[in-house]
């Protein structure tokens, strides 16, 4: 067994195959199918010419369409004519959209007024876009610059012929009834250059909108239409407004557009509406605004399109529409005229047009069914007054007051109007040539008077003042009133019953413009010279010739020269006017009224003024005095006074004669009582060495204080230790206080610089204190009895022998009582200061006392009541006070 | 029970084989099938490791090809996608001034893979066709790939950790690629087939050849 190697079992390695194998048979199958996708998916390369190639970045730029990432630029090189060749990969699966027409343009952020577009681009970078087209394939392409409008399939494509683009770009919005419907595709300029051939589309479902009758008109967005009636803004859409846009309206029933028709693009919507052409000549253009309006009984017809000059006619021709609905009133009778803004006090007429420009009106003939139509007319200046009216001439000095086209009224009721001012031939006069309406004419009549319509009855008198004012329109519009009196509207109507056509046509008479009622009443006389008066006066009026004469501010005449007198006064001529002759008679006065009156004082400024008039010229008043005034000089001329007050009121004067005139000047004032009742007029030195000085006082004031024992002071500011006074004169400058007396009138006094002593209490009871000196005491220093002041110190001097001090005090009336023979005075100034072993004292009254200085005074409770003293009595002032006496309590009964 | 073995020799040369489990050797012609000691499965050598290891190397060889030609990693920007070959972020790289890195990625990325399919290749090649070369130096090269070949997972953690952190949906993602699968699998199969690689048959090799 052991040698029979058959006998032992071999054991053979099996050549078995591992599981493992799988493993790369699988790879294997992954591997060929991947090379597989490979080879059928391979990438196609494609060229694209850009003109530069900012932000495109190799490896990064994608190609996109739909969003979907298609390709990627893989290289980017330049090309050997222009621009920049982009070389980019494009996936196999996107193969099929590069044909020969498909579009490629790269996308990169971009806002303007109407969009963002590409706002991703700012992250991610720009893109290349790729638009499919048709055509064989194609691996070589020209990128656009734009993106290109994507026309949607099946839309409307039409084209609108404009003559500019104003405002119109491609993608500009096509709105109908503000709802986008398409979008302008394209705008090119046609072969003639003369148009722009705009196309757009309209997007299918919208198509069916557009009618053969379809009128597209621009809109820009803002639409301004300033008129009379305010201002209309109109406003499209916000894109409109930005982007602008084209809108479209179609008339229901209007078959759908041929092929190929053209629309013509409007301006506007009022372009938009065919009318009738109608030629305008006109001889001026009137500053008519560009696209006037023609109105027809004030509702907008048409417009004027363009003006041009003819030189063959020397006319301005103006190319007008007009409504077709109005068309039918154009015929040969029809009349066109401009209106004009017409601004005056009598009228305002178109003010609108200040703002829209003037107009055109139209009105058509009364017959114009049966007239021939015309579409040439004559511009006119003004609508042809009709046959209505008839013309009176009146003859007037001036124009004042004067429009043209201001009423004429009679009794209130417009009869007419005015309708031309001239001058006369002579130059003289104005003609007044007046429009009266047929159905009034027979109101006028030989005796018929007219007059200005004076918006203002004026009646003043020293009693008062009466106004009457008619509406307010009369005094703004003027205009003149036919007056007839009664006694020729009696006569006018009996001839009228005798005969009709005997009576001699008042139409060919020229009238009389009277100013005004009362002169028409007069009638001619009126027209007579002016009435010259001569004013003397010392120095003349600020008044320059011409300056005018007002009787209660109403004009009466002018100043008409300015001369020296033979008498050295100063020589002022007057011209009154013939209708106020009546106002010169015996009594009146004249004054001066010029400029302003000024009245400033602490307690606020007055000011006076005439009327502008006379701040500006100066001016002269009149009034008839019922008083009589000294109102002539010896000679027989008029006196010219300062101001009315003098005029009429003149002041009486007095004077005072001073030591010091101290700070007095001319034009302080007098008070009595707080009241001011004159003024200081003037300050004159006399002989002696004095200051005169002349107040004038008001009259109704002389009376009463022009009186024996009346006192003058002046007060002034005083500001002492003891006190503040009148602190207001510093400013307003001191015044004359007066205190009436009760005497006989006299008109001279002497004045005083101080407050009288007795101002306050008239009366007292004067006593005579001795003493060793003044001390403290000074005049005005209060008595005192028990801290209350009885009296005050109102002198004080030395004795005869100068031995001692006179102190002179008054009681006031009501203490008189207090004084006994026996009462004790002793100072109160100061204090007393006592200084002893036991310490010191120190004794003071009042703090008033300690300033003021002051007398004390008690009488003694430890005697029998003595009698009241006499006045003048004298009294020892006390040197030292004894405590003794401030403890008296003596009582003393009053009235005896 | 037997004799100690001689050095110089191989084992199998001597009778005698190793059991993996135990770690005891027996004798080769009394326990053919398993081991006296533990009664584990026992052979000689690792049963079919030239095919296993030329299977995995196979399927390396298939997938290093789309894991260096497709995107490993997909870079999500503001929405649009950027592919990342291993060789492009190379290239990137290196163009950003970090050669370092560069190199470093190139060596675990693509060298590495590559030499140790080669080497692995190389050496299985040799103990088949018994080329006399030097065992040791066989047996270097072999420890140095199988060492160095778990590094080269390191790029499949970057990706994951970039797909994990990146991830802010448009703005800034990070995807795996085509090439990250395909790529592991070339470190996985290179790694067992290291593994399934019995480094005595280039001994055995060299003593047949003599």
């Amino acid at each position: 067994m052991q040698n029979n190697p058959s006998d032992q079992a071999i054991i053979a390695k099996s050549r078995s195959i591992s599981p493992i194998w799988f493993l790369p048979c699988i790879a294997a199958l992954l591997g060929v199918w991947i090379l597989f996708q490979n080879i059928t998916h391979k990438n196609e390369q494609v060229t694209i010419h850009f003109k530069r190639a900012d932000s495109i970045i190799v490896d990064k730029t994608k190609v996109r369409y739909k969003g979907v990432i298609v390709g990627t630029v893989k290289k980017v090189e330049l090309d050997e004519v222009d621009g920049v060749n982009v070389i980019a990969e494009i996936e196999s699966h996107a193969v099929f959209l590069l044909k020969e027409k498909s579009q490629f343009w790269l996308v990169s952020p971009k806002a303007s007024l109407t969009s963002i577009s590409g706002l991703d681009t700012l992250f991610s970078g720009s893109y290349i876009n790729l638009l499919p087209g048709e055509g064989e394939p194609e691996n070589e392409f020209i990128a656009t610059d734009e993106q290109p409008i994507s026309i949607p399939d099946n839309a409307l494509l039409l084209t609108l012929k404009s003559k500019s683009a104003a405002s119109i770009n491609v993608g500009t919005p096509i709105f109908y009834k503000k709802i986008q419907v398409g979008e302008v595709a394209r705008v090119r300029i046609d072969k003639s250059g003369q148009f722009i051939n705009i196309q757009i589309f309209i997007e299918s479902k919208y198509s069916h909108l557009v009618k053969q009758q379809s009128r597209f008109w621009n809109i820009s967005g803002l639409n301004a239409n300033l008129s009379r009636a305010g201002i209309d803004f109109k406003l499209d859409s916000l894109t409109a407004l930005i982007a602008g846009g084209i809108t479209f309206n179609s008339p229901a029933s209007s078959s759908p557009p041929k092929a190929d028709k053209q629309y013509q693009l409007f301006d506007n919507i009022h372009d938009s509406e065919q009318g009738l052409s109608i030629l305008l000549k006109l001889k001026d253009t009137h500053n008519l605004p560009n696209r006037a309006g023609i109105l027809f009984k004030g509702h907008g017809i048409g417009r004027i399109d363009k003006i041009r000059y003819d030189s063959n006619s020397q006319l301005f021709l103006a190319e007008a529409t007009i409504n077709p609905a109005f068309a039918e009133m154009m015929t040969e009778n029809a009349q066109f005229w401009v209106e004009k803004t017409a601004l005056s006090f009598s009228k305002i007429e178109n003010l609108g047009n200040v703002i829209t420009g003037d107009y055109i009106s139209f009105t058509h003939s009364q017959q114009y069914q049966q007239e021939t139509p015309q579409s040439e007319f004559l511009l006119a200046q003004h609508k042809d007054s009709n046959n209505e009216l008839t013309s009176v001439t009146l003859t007037a000095d001036n124009a004042d007051g004067l429009t043209e086209g201001a009423p004429v009224t009679y009794k209130g009721l417009k009869i007419g109007t005015i309708s031309t001012l001239k001058l006369s031939k002579d130059s003289q006069h104005i003609k007044v040539l007046l429009n009266i309406k047929n159905k009034f004419t027979y109101l006028i009549n030989q005796q018929s008077k007219f007059h200005l319509s004076s918006g203002l009855d004026f009646k003043a008198s020293l009693t008062g003042l009466e106004l009457n004012s008619k509406p307010i329109q009369k005094i703004i519009q003027g205009g003149i009133t036919l007056y007839n009196s009664q006694r020729v509207l009696e006569k006018q109507a009996s001839e009228k019953q005798v005969s009709k056509n005997n009576k001699s046509s008042p139409f060919n008479k020229t009238f009389y413009l009277y100013s005004s009622k009362e002169t028409a009443k007069l009638g001619k006389n009126a027209f007579a010279s002016p009435l010259n008066v001569t004013l003397l006066s010392k120095e003349l009026p600020s008044v320059s010739v011409g300056s005018p004469v007002y009787y209660h501010k109403l004009q009466v005449g002018e100043v008409s020269a300015l001369a020296l007198h033979d008498s050295s006064l100063m020589q002022t001529s007057l011209k009154i006017n013939p209708q106020f002759k009546h106002l010169i008679s015996d009594s009146t006065v004249f004054w001066n009224i010029s400029g302003i009156k000024v009245d400033a004082s602490l307690s606020g400024i007055n000011i006076n003024t005439d009327s502008l008039l006379a701040i500006a010229a100066g001016g002269i008043a009149l009034e008839l005095s019922s008083k009589a005034i000294a109102n002539k000089v010896s000679t027989g001329q008029y006196r010219l006074f300062d101001s009315f007050q003098q005029a009429t009121n003149p002041p009486k004067q007095l004077t005072l004669t001073y030591d010091d005139a101290f700070d007095l000047k001319a034009g302080n004032k007098v008070k009595l009582q707080g009241l001011v009742v004159g003024e200081v007029n003037q300050l004159k030195l006399n002989k002696h060495n004095k200051v005169i000085v002349t107040l004038d006082i008001e009259p109704q004031y002389f009376n009463k204080i022009a009186k024996q024992g009346s006192r003058f002071w002046i007060v002034r500011s005083n500001i002492s230790l003891s006190g503040t006074k009148n602190l207001d004169t510093l400013i307003s400058g001191v015044f004359i206080n007066v205190s009436p007396g009760k005497g006989n009138l006299m008109a001279s006094f002497k004045g005083e610089t101080n407050e009288p002593l007795l101002a306050q209490h008239q009366t007292g009871l004067p006593i005579t204190l001795l003493a060793n000196n003044a001390g403290s005491t000074d005049i005005s220093s209060p008595v005192y009895h028990r801290q209350i002041q009885i009296g005050e110190v109102i002198d004080k001097r030395l004795n005869s022998n100068a031995s001692g001090v006179e102190i002179i005090i008054n009681i006031y009336p009501q203490y008189a009582h207090l004084i006994r023979t026996n009462s004790v005075f002793w100072p109160a100034s100061g204090f007393n200061l006592d200084i002893g072993i036991t310490g010191a004292a120190l004794k003071s009254t009042s703090l008033s006392s300690l300033l003021k200085g002051g007398i004390n005074m008690s009488t003694p409770d430890d005697q029998k009541l003595q009698p009241a003293s006499n006045a003048f009595s004298s009294f020892k002032l006390q040197i030292e006070i004894e405590d003794e006496w401030l403890q008296w309590k003596m009582k003393i009964p009053n009235g005896n | 029970m037997s004799d100690l073995l001689k050095p110089g020799i191989s084992a199998m040369q001597q009778g005698r084989q190793l059991c993996k489990v135990c770690t005891m050797d027996s004798l080769i012609s009394a326990n053919t099938t398993h081991c006296p000691y533990c009664g584990s499965p026992i052979s000689v050598r690792i049963k079919h490791s030239q095919q296993k290891m030329w299977a995995l190397l196979l399927t390396a060889i298939v997938f290093i090809i789309p894991a260096n030609l497709y995107p490993i990693t997909y870079l999500l920007k503001n929405s649009t996608l950027y592919p990342d070959t291993i060789f492009s972020g190379i290239i990137s790289l290196f163009d950003s001034g970090m050669i370092g890195i560069a190199l470093i990625v190139f060596i675990a990325s693509i060298l590495v893979p590559i030499l140790k399919i080669v080497a692995l290749s190389f050496i299985s090649l040799a103990v088949h066709f018994q080329w006399q070369f030097p065992p040791k130096k066989q047996l270097f090269a072999f420890k140095i790939v199988d060492w160095i070949g778990r590094w080269s997972v390191l790029d499949l953690f970057v990706i994951s950790i970039m797909v994990a952190v990146f991830d802010k949906g448009n703005f800034l993602s990070v995807y795996p690629g085509i090439a990250a699968t395909s790529f592991t699998v070339v470190v996985i199969t290179t790694l067992f087939a290291a593994q399934s690689f019995d480094t005595r048959l280039i001994w055995d090799a060299n003593t047949n050849a003599k």
